[in-house]
């Protein structure tokens, strides 16, 4: 009788638990106090990115009396957030206004989850906004709002330069340096072997981090239409062998190497003397402090002129959300001057898409450089591309990188690589244009 | 054995020797494989203590030392007090221990059934437990957000904790195969004796069964503490987050803390190593039974 009791007393806790759970959501749910309008704003982020914006959700939310943004924070990774988003969808509730990366843009517009905000669009004074961050989908329409300009520059390590006895590469973006200089930098930086080796310079292959070498060679992954690969051109084929040709001449660590050692490590030991890479590793960089280090221009072929990929995370409007005109008012907001210097001094979102907060603020942002760097990363928007994200980009991502990391390895020669790869990519692009 | 060995010659004195020292190769054999196993399995655990004691800079320095120095204790503060860690400690263990629980009763009594109670249509649902084994989860994801949705039940923990004990059709299926093989006659007895199907299932049964149960205590806590899919699909607010989620926390979209995140992660293996230590008493209780039972 003893356990029977004991037993029942086990599922009675567990029922009112249960019960209990239920109870607190029911009053949470209906807590929509007077005439406010309450919005929920999902994004995905790390907790040291969280108190800007945060910030930026505080302050509309005092700016104004009607609306109350809820920010809702996911942790993980860009795949998730797809996930989460997926579900509250389907499910037919999905947050009101939501952040997502650049790449992932069209994967959203294709099947219509979005608000079109070209009418809202319209009505701000673009002439205070950097050119062409306001980009249009296929479809005409334009699904997300600006949060910042991400743009990528080449890191090196100053040391490294004065011990090989090497100038430091040019601030402006018009004399980057060409690949041939690069190659022989880097090769006198290379040096030892083993588990010691100091490298020249890294180059990966996945596209989102060396299509600037194809794109200033005039090559390219797909062409801007979208429409066919351009990866098997004669260019194409020119800007990966040269990639390739520092992997082979041990200048580069292959990608079985930065497997063990992710490459930002190498950089921050010391270990590497150049790399390309985003605004997004300035946290990160600024911790260094065993070495000094600058910015430069990506190196660029001598057929063409120096350019860099552009990342523009956007803020958009789900589709489903009952309060459209409200969501707009507070993404409004994030694009203001208040918000974007709230973002500023958090290191968030980039540079500021307002040439004005961008300007003022030049001092708060990209420490520790100097002023001649600091250009370096302004100058870049007006040498920036953006790279075409197809609605099934991360298939074309899957599928170009079982080739490209062969000629990483080194075990494919890149000419052979571009002209198998080329025809996946027309079946993809296919499916993709469908 | 013994007595055949006593009436042996000389020469089968030598060949127990070398039979002995065979056994002692053979011992010392399998101790070697099986350190070297404990070696292999232990090395993640004692790299993950090493980097959560370790300074930031410190994590991929050449060559790899295992001992950090200094220690940095400070990572295992951080990793505390960065977030609400310590609630969504409270809602792990909740969850956890909910299910836990919940699914050792639900699936010992269906497990129980199946395997002793008589019903038409017995193997028919048994057959349609198993094929729901075969449903990959993410299949059934946005569905279940979508049923969840209507009944109000996302952005609680109800969706962690009722469908994992309801739906566990391993469970079941590990609990009938191991009640199927105890004897029919000990159940007659206790029918003879005057107790009825409940109090066998309670009394006879179940205290028999502690070795699965265990086991299935252990798999069911291990799976629902690191469970991350679920709480990211279903939970909105951080104050009702579980401790995977706030683990992810400290990685960034870009760079990752490494030396907070693992501190972070040492904490939460505490539940699962003390549920080990304390579950694995049946384990070896499960030995001798099965022992006595062969």
């Amino acid at each position: 009788m003893k356990e029977i009791t004991l037993w029942g007393a086990l599922v009675l806790s567990l029922v009112l638990l249960m019960v209990g759970c239920s109870n607190d959501t029911g009053s949470e749910g209906d807590s929509g106090e007077g005439d406010k309008v309450e919005l929920r704003m999902s994004i995905v982020a790390g907790t040291d990115e969280m108190p800007g914006w945060q910030g930026i959700v505080d302050a509309f939310n005092e700016s104004q009396t009607d609306i109350e943004v809820k920010l809702e924070r996911l942790p993980g990774s860009w795949d998730e957030y797809n996930q989460k988003m997926t579900a509250q969808i389907a499910s037919g509730d999905p947050p009101d206004i939501g952040r997502i990366g650049v790449a992932y843009m069209p994967m959203y517009s294709s099947k219509g989850q979005l608000e079109d905000l070209s009418p809202f669009i319209e009505s701000l004074n673009k002439d205070d906004y950097y050119d062409s961050i306001f980009t249009e989908y296929t479809d005409g329409n334009i699904y997300g709002a600006p949060i910042g300009v991400y743009t990528m520059a080449m890191y090196y390590n100053k040391n490294l330069f004065d011990e090989a006895g090497i100038e430091y590469p040019p601030a402006d973006w018009e004399e980057a340096w060409t690949w041939d200089q690069y190659k022989e930098a880097a090769e006198k930086i290379t040096k030892g072997s083993g588990a010691n080796k100091q490298y020249g310079a890294y180059v990966g292959f996945n596209p989102e981090r060396s299509i600037q070498y194809l794109w200033s060679n005039n090559g390219g992954l797909i062409n801007e239409e979208m429409t066919e690969p351009i990866v098997n051109t004669e260019e194409s084929k020119e800007a990966l062998t040269f990639l390739q040709s520092l992997i082979q001449s041990g200048i580069s660590p292959t990608p079985a190497e930065t497997e063990t050692m992710p490459v930002d490590q190498l950089f921050k030991t010391g270990r590497l003397g150049m790399i390309a890479e985003g605004q997004w590793m300035m946290p990160s960089f600024a911790e260094i402090d065993s070495f000094e280090w600058g910015v430069a221009p990506i190196p660029r072929s001598s057929k063409g002129e120096a350019v860099t990929p552009n990342f523009i995370d956007k803020y958009v409007i789900y589709k489903g959300s009952d309060h459209v005109e409200e969501a707009w008012e507070a993404i409004e907001f994030f694009m203001s001057e208040e918000a974007e210097n709230i973002l500023v001094d958090h290191g968030l979102g980039g540079i500021p898409t307002l040439k004005s907060v961008a300007e003022e603020r030049e001092n708060d942002m990209f420490n520790p450089l100097n002023s001649e760097e600091k250009a370096v990363w302004f100058q870049s928007v007006d040498y920036s591309r953006e790279v075409p994200f197809t609605n099934n980009w991360q298939e074309l991502m899957n599928e170009s990188m079982k080739k490209f990391d062969l000629v990483g390895l080194d075990e494919l020669e890149a000419d052979k690589a571009a002209d198998e790869l080329a025809p996946i990519l027309e079946g993809l692009l296919e499916e993709a244009n469908q | 054995m013994p007595s055949m060995t006593l009436g042996r010659s000389k020469r089968s004195d030598t060949q127990e020797n070398g039979k002995r020292v065979r056994q002692y190769f053979m011992k010392g054999f399998i101790y070697i494989v099986l350190i070297t196993g404990a070696l292999i399995m232990l090395v993640p655990f004692i790299w993950m203590i090493s980097t959560s004691l370790k300074g930031q800079g410190a994590v991929f320095e050449y060559p790899p030392r295992l001992i950090p120095n200094p220690f940095e204790f400070e990572n295992y503060r951080k990793a505390w007090s960065a977030l609400p860690f310590a609630l969504a400690y409270w809602n792990s263990l909740k969850i956890t221990g909910l299910v836990t629980i919940g699914t050792l009763i639900s699936c010992s009594m269906a497990g129980y059934a199946f395997a002793k109670i008589n019903f038409v249509g017995k193997n028919f649902l048994f057959v349609v437990l198993l094929a729901t084994m075969m449903i990959p989860g993410q299949i059934t994801l946005i569905p279940m957000f979508m049923l969840f949705k209507e009944i109000g039940w996302v952005n609680t923990h109800l969706p962690l904790i009722i469908p994992p004990i309801l739906t566990n059709a391993f469970g079941v299926f590990l609990l009938r195969q191991f009640m199927s093989t105890f004897p029919t006659e000990l159940e007659d007895a206790a029918r003879i004796d005057g107790l009825n199907t409940w109090q066998i299932y309670w009394k006879i049964v179940l205290p028999n069964c502690k070795p699965a149960l265990a086991a299935l205590g252990i798999f069911t806590f291990m799976a629902n503490w690191n469970n991350f899919l679920a709480p990211l699909i279903y939970l909105n607010d951080e104050s009702k987050f579980t401790i995977p989620l706030i683990i992810a926390s400290f990685q960034g979209l870009y760079t990752t803390d490494w030396t907070v995140l693992m501190a972070a992660s040492a904490i939460s293996l505490i539940p699962v190593l003390i549920i080990y230590l304390f579950a694995q008493r049946y384990f070896i209780e499960g030995i001798t039974l099965s022992g006595l039972k062969g």
